[in-house]
Protein backbone atom coordinates (compact mmCIF):
# COMPACT_ATOMS: atom_id res chain seq x y z
CA UNK A 1 0.00 0.00 0.00
CA UNK A 2 1.36 3.18 -1.36
CA UNK A 3 1.19 6.37 1.23
CA UNK A 4 -1.64 7.92 -0.88
CA UNK A 5 -3.84 4.79 -0.63
CA UNK A 6 -2.90 4.59 3.72
CA UNK A 7 -4.58 7.78 4.23
CA UNK A 8 -7.13 7.03 2.01
CA UNK A 9 -7.76 4.13 4.28
CA UNK A 10 -7.22 6.10 6.87
CA UNK A 11 -10.10 8.51 5.92
CA UNK A 12 -12.28 6.06 5.64
CA UNK A 13 -12.11 5.02 8.47
CA UNK A 14 -12.31 8.50 10.19
CA UNK A 15 -15.23 8.96 8.33
CA UNK A 16 -16.83 6.20 8.79
CA UNK A 17 -20.29 7.03 9.78
CA UNK A 18 -21.49 3.39 11.82
CA UNK A 19 -17.75 3.18 13.64
CA UNK A 20 -16.51 6.75 13.16
CA UNK A 21 -17.15 10.35 13.36
CA UNK A 22 -19.15 11.42 10.33
CA UNK A 23 -22.72 11.76 9.82
CA UNK A 24 -24.65 11.92 6.49
CA UNK A 25 -25.92 14.92 5.21
CA UNK A 26 -26.77 15.89 1.18
CA UNK A 27 -24.42 18.81 -0.27
CA UNK A 28 -26.43 20.96 -2.99
CA UNK A 29 -23.46 22.78 -5.45
CA UNK A 30 -24.57 25.61 -7.45
CA UNK A 31 -26.11 24.02 -11.09
CA UNK A 32 -25.91 20.27 -10.36
CA UNK A 33 -28.12 17.74 -8.52
CA UNK A 34 -28.00 17.41 -4.76
CA UNK A 35 -25.72 14.60 -3.41
CA UNK A 36 -25.61 12.95 -0.70
CA UNK A 37 -22.00 13.72 1.70
CA UNK A 38 -20.58 12.55 4.80
CA UNK A 39 -19.19 14.83 7.04
CA UNK A 40 -17.55 15.27 10.91
CA UNK A 41 -20.37 18.51 11.96
CA UNK A 42 -18.58 20.81 14.66
CA UNK A 43 -20.05 23.81 16.20
CA UNK A 44 -17.49 25.00 18.96
CA UNK A 45 -18.67 27.83 21.01
CA UNK A 46 -16.77 31.69 19.81
CA UNK A 47 -17.04 34.78 21.50
CA UNK A 48 -16.92 37.83 19.31
CA UNK A 49 -15.87 41.52 20.08
CA UNK A 50 -17.89 43.94 19.88
CA UNK A 51 -15.89 47.26 20.78
CA UNK A 52 -15.09 45.74 23.52
CA UNK A 53 -18.66 43.70 24.47
CA UNK A 54 -18.32 40.59 23.75
CA UNK A 55 -20.99 38.50 22.16
CA UNK A 56 -21.61 34.77 22.47
CA UNK A 57 -21.66 32.76 18.80
CA UNK A 58 -20.67 29.44 17.47
CA UNK A 59 -18.21 28.65 14.49
CA UNK A 60 -19.98 25.91 13.01
CA UNK A 61 -18.09 23.95 10.25
CA UNK A 62 -18.26 20.62 8.23
CA UNK A 63 -15.39 18.52 7.80
CA UNK A 64 -15.36 15.89 5.11
CA UNK A 65 -13.09 14.36 2.26
CA UNK A 66 -11.64 16.44 -0.43
CA UNK A 67 -12.91 14.83 -3.23
CA UNK A 68 -16.55 14.70 -1.69
CA UNK A 69 -16.44 18.51 -1.65
CA UNK A 70 -15.99 19.13 -5.41
CA UNK A 71 -17.75 21.77 -6.33
CA UNK A 72 -18.45 23.02 -2.98
CA UNK A 73 -18.38 27.08 -3.09
CA UNK A 74 -19.66 30.03 -1.23
CA UNK A 75 -23.16 29.68 -1.45
CA UNK A 76 -23.59 25.97 -2.02
CA UNK A 77 -25.98 24.49 0.80
CA UNK A 78 -25.35 21.83 3.17
CA UNK A 79 -28.39 20.06 5.04
CA UNK A 80 -27.25 17.75 8.35
CA UNK A 81 -30.00 16.70 10.41
CA UNK A 82 -32.52 18.32 8.79
CA UNK A 83 -31.16 21.79 9.24
CA UNK A 84 -29.77 23.80 6.41
CA UNK A 85 -26.32 25.59 6.55
CA UNK A 86 -25.10 28.03 4.24
CA UNK A 87 -21.57 27.10 2.84
CA UNK A 88 -19.55 30.62 3.41
CA UNK A 89 -15.94 29.54 2.96
CA UNK A 90 -13.92 26.41 1.77
CA UNK A 91 -10.62 25.40 3.22
CA UNK A 92 -8.90 22.24 2.09
CA UNK A 93 -6.32 21.85 4.17
CA UNK A 94 -3.88 19.89 1.53
CA UNK A 95 -3.94 16.41 2.79
CA UNK A 96 -7.34 15.40 0.97
CA UNK A 97 -9.48 16.63 3.70
CA UNK A 98 -11.94 19.91 3.59
CA UNK A 99 -13.44 22.20 5.99
CA UNK A 100 -16.67 24.35 4.80
CA UNK A 101 -17.22 27.15 7.08
CA UNK A 102 -21.16 27.20 7.52
CA UNK A 103 -23.37 30.01 8.53
CA UNK A 104 -27.05 30.29 9.24
CA UNK A 105 -27.14 33.25 6.50
CA UNK A 106 -26.13 33.57 3.17
CA UNK A 107 -22.82 34.51 2.97
CA UNK A 108 -23.10 38.58 3.61
CA UNK A 109 -19.97 39.43 1.67
CA UNK A 110 -21.98 38.04 -1.36
CA UNK A 111 -22.12 41.15 -4.47
CA UNK A 112 -25.46 43.23 -3.75
CA UNK B 1 -29.93 62.64 48.10
CA UNK B 2 -26.90 60.12 48.10
CA UNK B 3 -26.77 59.24 44.24
CA UNK B 4 -24.02 61.49 42.34
CA UNK B 5 -24.88 63.71 39.54
CA UNK B 6 -23.25 60.62 37.31
CA UNK B 7 -25.34 58.12 38.70
CA UNK B 8 -28.65 60.23 37.81
CA UNK B 9 -27.13 61.03 34.98
CA UNK B 10 -26.92 57.66 33.71
CA UNK B 11 -30.41 56.33 35.01
CA UNK B 12 -31.78 58.84 32.63
CA UNK B 13 -29.31 57.54 29.57
CA UNK B 14 -30.86 54.15 30.64
CA UNK B 15 -34.47 55.43 30.28
CA UNK B 16 -33.83 57.09 27.03
CA UNK B 17 -32.52 53.62 25.47
CA UNK B 18 -35.50 51.60 27.40
CA UNK B 19 -37.70 54.26 24.99
CA UNK B 20 -36.19 52.50 21.61
CA UNK B 21 -38.97 50.57 20.54
CA UNK B 22 -40.83 50.15 17.52
CA UNK B 23 -44.30 50.34 19.70
CA UNK B 24 -42.43 54.07 20.17
CA UNK B 25 -41.95 55.07 16.68
CA UNK B 26 -38.22 53.88 16.93
CA UNK B 27 -37.20 51.60 14.07
CA UNK B 28 -36.09 48.72 16.43
CA UNK B 29 -36.65 47.12 19.41
CA UNK B 30 -32.69 47.12 21.03
CA UNK B 31 -34.73 48.74 24.39
CA UNK B 32 -36.39 46.07 25.09
CA UNK B 33 -32.42 44.64 25.91
CA UNK B 34 -30.71 47.25 27.21
CA UNK B 35 -27.57 46.91 29.45
CA UNK B 36 -25.01 48.93 31.67
CA UNK B 37 -21.63 47.70 31.51
CA UNK B 38 -22.82 44.38 30.79
CA UNK B 39 -19.47 41.60 31.36
CA UNK B 40 -21.20 38.63 30.01
CA UNK B 41 -21.43 37.55 26.59
CA UNK B 42 -24.63 39.00 24.87
CA UNK B 43 -26.68 35.99 23.87
CA UNK B 44 -28.21 35.91 20.11
CA UNK B 45 -31.72 35.57 22.12
CA UNK B 46 -31.00 39.17 23.33
CA UNK B 47 -30.42 40.79 20.13
CA UNK B 48 -31.05 43.79 19.49
CA UNK B 49 -29.00 44.73 22.30
CA UNK B 50 -27.66 47.93 23.74
CA UNK B 51 -24.97 48.50 26.52
CA UNK B 52 -23.98 51.37 28.12
CA UNK B 53 -20.59 52.34 29.61
CA UNK B 54 -19.68 55.82 31.35
CA UNK B 55 -16.00 55.31 30.83
CA UNK B 56 -13.86 57.63 31.61
CA UNK B 57 -14.67 62.00 32.55
CA UNK B 58 -12.46 64.89 33.05
CA UNK B 59 -12.80 67.15 35.67
CA UNK B 60 -12.04 71.08 35.55
CA UNK B 61 -12.47 73.73 38.39
CA UNK B 62 -12.22 76.88 36.42
CA UNK B 63 -14.55 78.79 39.06
CA UNK B 64 -14.22 78.45 42.83
CA UNK B 65 -17.11 76.21 44.44
CA UNK B 66 -17.74 74.07 40.81
CA UNK B 67 -16.01 71.32 39.38
CA UNK B 68 -16.73 71.30 35.59
CA UNK B 69 -17.02 67.31 34.42
CA UNK B 70 -16.37 66.22 30.83
CA UNK B 71 -18.17 62.60 31.15
CA UNK B 72 -17.25 60.29 28.35
CA UNK B 73 -20.14 57.20 27.21
CA UNK B 74 -20.79 55.00 24.70
CA UNK B 75 -23.50 52.72 24.12
CA UNK B 76 -22.69 49.19 21.98
CA UNK B 77 -25.41 47.87 20.04
CA UNK B 78 -26.11 44.64 18.27
CA UNK B 79 -28.26 43.98 16.28
CA UNK B 80 -28.49 40.59 13.65
CA UNK B 81 -30.96 40.79 10.13
CA UNK B 82 -29.15 37.49 8.14
CA UNK B 83 -27.90 39.71 4.40
CA UNK B 84 -29.20 42.78 5.75
CA UNK B 85 -27.75 43.26 9.09
CA UNK B 86 -25.60 46.02 7.14
CA UNK B 87 -28.86 48.38 6.66
CA UNK B 88 -30.61 46.97 10.57
CA UNK B 89 -26.93 48.46 11.60
CA UNK B 90 -27.73 51.57 10.52
CA UNK B 91 -31.43 51.53 11.97
CA UNK B 92 -30.17 50.73 15.27
CA UNK B 93 -27.68 54.00 14.87
CA UNK B 94 -30.32 55.99 14.04
CA UNK B 95 -32.34 54.96 16.80
CA UNK B 96 -28.95 55.50 19.51
CA UNK B 97 -28.47 58.74 17.94
CA UNK B 98 -32.26 59.90 18.51
CA UNK B 99 -32.56 58.66 22.20
CA UNK B 100 -29.30 60.31 23.40
CA UNK B 101 -30.50 63.51 22.10
CA UNK B 102 -33.37 63.01 23.89
CA UNK B 103 -36.28 64.68 21.78
CA UNK B 104 -33.89 67.82 21.69
CA UNK B 105 -33.28 67.91 25.37
CA UNK B 106 -29.72 67.38 26.07
CA UNK B 107 -29.68 68.34 29.79
CA UNK B 108 -31.53 65.20 30.74
CA UNK B 109 -33.76 66.08 33.24
CA UNK B 110 -34.45 64.52 36.35
CA UNK B 111 -36.14 67.13 37.72
CA UNK B 112 -34.24 69.79 36.58
CA UNK B 113 -31.56 69.82 33.89
CA UNK B 114 -28.54 67.65 35.36
CA UNK B 115 -26.12 68.50 32.30
CA UNK B 116 -25.40 71.28 30.48
CA UNK B 117 -25.04 69.81 27.39
CA UNK B 118 -24.71 66.36 25.64
CA UNK B 119 -22.55 65.91 22.33
CA UNK B 120 -22.31 63.23 20.16
CA UNK B 121 -18.27 62.48 19.57
CA UNK B 122 -18.19 59.65 17.25
CA UNK B 123 -19.41 56.27 15.61
CA UNK B 124 -18.93 53.11 14.67
CA UNK B 125 -20.26 49.99 12.63
CA UNK B 126 -18.79 46.29 12.26
CA UNK B 127 -20.30 43.42 10.69
CA UNK B 128 -19.10 39.64 11.42
CA UNK B 129 -19.96 36.46 10.44
CA UNK B 130 -19.92 33.21 12.22
CA UNK B 131 -22.87 31.50 12.69
CA UNK B 132 -24.82 33.99 11.75
CA UNK B 133 -24.52 37.53 10.66
CA UNK B 134 -24.13 39.87 13.55
CA UNK B 135 -23.39 43.92 13.49
CA UNK B 136 -22.45 46.28 16.10
CA UNK B 137 -22.79 49.71 16.27
CA UNK B 138 -21.03 52.06 18.78
CA UNK B 139 -22.16 55.78 19.95
CA UNK B 140 -19.51 58.00 22.01
CA UNK B 141 -20.81 60.71 23.13
CA UNK B 142 -19.59 63.39 26.01
CA UNK B 143 -22.08 65.16 28.34
CA UNK B 144 -20.51 68.25 30.59
CA UNK B 145 -22.25 68.78 33.93
CA UNK B 146 -21.14 70.42 37.05
CA UNK B 147 -21.09 69.72 40.41
CA UNK B 148 -20.26 71.69 43.53
CA UNK B 149 -16.81 71.31 44.35
CA UNK B 150 -16.30 68.30 46.71
CA UNK B 151 -19.91 67.02 46.80
CA UNK B 152 -20.62 64.87 43.69
CA UNK B 153 -24.07 64.20 45.18
CA UNK B 154 -24.87 68.12 44.72
CA UNK B 155 -25.38 70.86 41.67
CA UNK B 156 -24.09 74.51 42.24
Amino acid sequence: MNLLESIAADLAGYFDPTSGFAQAAILMVAGADPRPVTVIFVEPYSALDAFGQPAASASPAAILRESEAIGAAPGSLLTIDSKTWNVVAVEPDGSGITRLVLSESATHGAPS
Amino acid sequence: MNVTIRQRLVDQLVLALKAVTVEAGFRTDAGKSVFVWNPIPTQKTQLPSLNLRDISETVTAPTPGVLWHELTCDVVGMISDGQATHEACRRLLADVLIAIHHEGDQRWRDPIGLATRTEITKTEMDVVQEERVLGAIRVEFRITYKTKQGDPFSLP
